[in-house]
């Protein structure tokens, strides 16, 4: 079973379109060890995903995870695998030698050049000039590291060149997402700027893969993909099934927008899953009313129930945010695409086939 | 910014290309090397809407251990290019599901890079039809009915001291986590529980501490939607084993 594990509440960073509350609130060890328990005590192998408020203010609760599903690894006969999303700011030695003796695969919350836009410190300053450091002894111990990028409107000028340098970096892997909840406004001029900002990027990542490179930038690869397999982003959400939060007090609910409501409450590390809850989630017809006609339903994010949640306060209303942005992406995607399979078509079926 | 439905969606040039050249690699016979064989009944009009064509060689050359990937919260990651490799760290993924599928193959998601995962949930959405089917054969699937967690196949281990009379667990044939076919899995771990191979999967008797239970296992690829038909063919199946 899979748990993405909220260690603390706290964080030493305060992002401006981070839309979680920051508290002095740290998971007990006696949660923690319930966790893992409950996490072997199904399915064919255990995953933690190590994630706050900033996962590494709390490094000793990580230390005795790994240590407890070693133990619980061996006695069960099931491999685990541990993940975790950082802000990068704390990271040390000490700590990637453990990542990479334990294999705890890191995704680093890194907006590029856009950085000091919107993620500070608590206390206001900027983390651009600590994080380059970091990212780079990062990238040299887990060389396919994640750098996951959240674009707030007044940074999207700032996206293509970003990409550009975490690329430089050493990053392969890049994943980007708009900001959304209540601490962002888009309007048509950001969200314009945005997309153009996609267009550049587009071009730069079909040179990248023309000469061979292996760089994935989520926003295009994960609609492209999509299209070809047909699979639909509407059955990505997860909600309550794949992987489910555990907050400090050991509750587990469906999905980490949910944390607090007693509706998405799944159970306890205590007391295990309610698995009839689970089966009421599974069954919900998760598609927004107004997205039911749209040709581009199958293509689009619209039945996340968690983004909805985020974005409109209601699990199955989108936002005219959402909507557009991914009207556009798609476009922009396949319009990409077509002109990469054009110019490439023996390259492009091998990386999508 | 609006919300904008769309009438209509074009459907783009490398996707329609891509689709041709797979076609054409099953026409010409590629592709076929692991055809899913199914015993016991005949094909039904529900199996035969779909075909099972799977080729899941396996790559022995990279790991297939961690199909069940963990994501990273705060991000939805969908892989598609495979890591660098470098040599002591991080092996290799391979993914099934990254796989081109065939034009009306039963789809997984491969987002969840974990088709058990997906091929679970999609039953559980098609539970209350084939309740409904169990019910039409005279048979009503009560509270005490267990339905089974992810691709359990230690099948004793799953079963061991559960207060139930049938348990039901839906799964992937085709998929590959154990580095061969769950159909391979499922059949391998059924022997000795007097199982019967369906055209819809498999049921079996299996014994444990408390007593006797009947085990259902189906396989979404062979069923593809949950028609009311296909429910009680599979309740019928079944109920000839509950007394």
């Amino acid at each position: 079973m899979n748990f993405t594990l909220h260690l603390t509440e706290a964080c030493n960073m305060n992002c401006a379109y981070c839309t979680r509350e920051k508290r002095a609130v740290r998971m007990s060890e006696e949660v923690l060890d319930a966790a893992c328990d409950l996490a072997f005590a199904e399915g064919s192998r255990a995953g933690l995903c190590f994630f706050g408020g900033e996962p590494l203010l709390e490094r000793g609760l990580i230390q005795r995870a790994v240590s407890r599903c070693a133990d619980l690894s061996r006695k069960t006969r099931k491999p685990v695998q541990y993940r975790m999303t950082t802000n990068g700011t704390l990271l040390d030695d000490e700590f990637l030698a453990l990542a990479l003796r334990e294999n705890i695969e890191i995704g680093l919350s890194f907006d590029g050049t856009a950085q000091d836009i919107a993620r500070h410190y608590a206390d206001g300053r900027g983390t651009m000039a600590v994080l380059e450091a970091k990212a780079k002894a990062l990238l040299r111990v887990q060389p396919h590291c994640y750098a996951m990028m959240t674009i707030a409107p007044q940074a999207a000028g700032k996206t293509a060149e970003s990409v550009k340098y975490l690329y430089q970096l050493g990053f392969r892997r890049i994943t980007m997402t708009p900001a959304y909840g209540f601490r962002v406004s888009w309007d048509d001029s950001t969200l314009a700027l945005l997309m153009q900002q996609l267009r550049e990027i587009a071009a730069f990542w079909s040179a990248c893969i023309l000469q061979g490179d292996a760089f994935y930038f989520s926003p295009l690869d994960a609609k492209i993909r999509e299209c070809i397999t047909g699979s639909q982003p509407a059955e990505r959400c997860h909600l309550g099934f794949r992987q489910m939060p555990v907050t400090p007090d050991g509750k587990i609910y469906a999905c980490t927008q949910f944390i607090g409501d007693a509706d998405y409450c799944l159970g306890d590390v205590f007391r295990g899953l309610d698995r009839e809850k689970q089966r009421e989630l599974a069954r919900r017809d998760a598609a927004p009313d107004s997205c039911r006609e749209c040709a581009l339903r199958p293509r689009c994010t619209n039945s996340c129930g968690c983004l909805n949640r985020l974005e409109t306060g209601d699990e199955r209303r989108v936002s005219p945010m959402q909507c557009s942005y991914e009207r556009a992406l798609i476009e922009l995607a396949d319009a990409a695409a077509d002109r990469l399979y054009a110019a490439a078509p023996q390259r492009f079926a091998k990386r999508y086939q | 910014m609006e919300i904008k439905p769309q009438k209509t969606a074009r459907r783009p040039m490398y996707a329609a290309a891509l689709a041709a050249a797979a076609s054409a690699a099953v026409l010409t016979g590629c592709g076929t090397a692991g055809e899913v064989a199914i015993e016991g009944d005949g094909p039904t009009p529900v199996a035969q809407q779909i075909t099972v064509i799977t080729d899941t060689t396996p790559d022995t050359t990279e790991t297939t251990a961690r199909k069940t990937e963990l994501i990273l919260d705060g991000d939805m990651v969908v892989e598609t290019e495979r890591p660098p490799q470098v040599m002591g760290l991080i092996p290799p993924v391979t993914d099934p599901s990254d796989e081109l599928q065939l034009e009306g193959e039963a789809t997984v998601c491969p987002a969840y890079q974990n088709e058990n995962e997906s091929a679970r949930l999609r039953g559980l959405m098609d539970a209350d039809r084939l309740i409904a089917g169990f019910e039409k054969a005279g048979y009503s699937l009560a509270e005490t009915d267990v339905w089974l967690n992810l691709p359990e196949m230690d099948l004793q281990a799953a079963l061991l001291d559960k207060d139930a009379n049938v348990m039901v667990l839906f799964y992937d044939g085709s998929a590959d986590e154990y580095g061969e076919s769950c159909e391979t899995v499922l059949r391998r771990s059924l022997a000795g529980f007097e199982p019967a191979i369906r055209d819809w999967g498999a049921n079996a008797k299996v014994r444990d501490a408390v007593g006797e239970h009947r085990a259902v296992f189906v396989d979404i690829n062979k069923y593809g939607e949950m028609t009311e038909e296909a429910a009680e063919k599979i309740a019928n199946n079944v109920t000839e084993m509950i007394p």
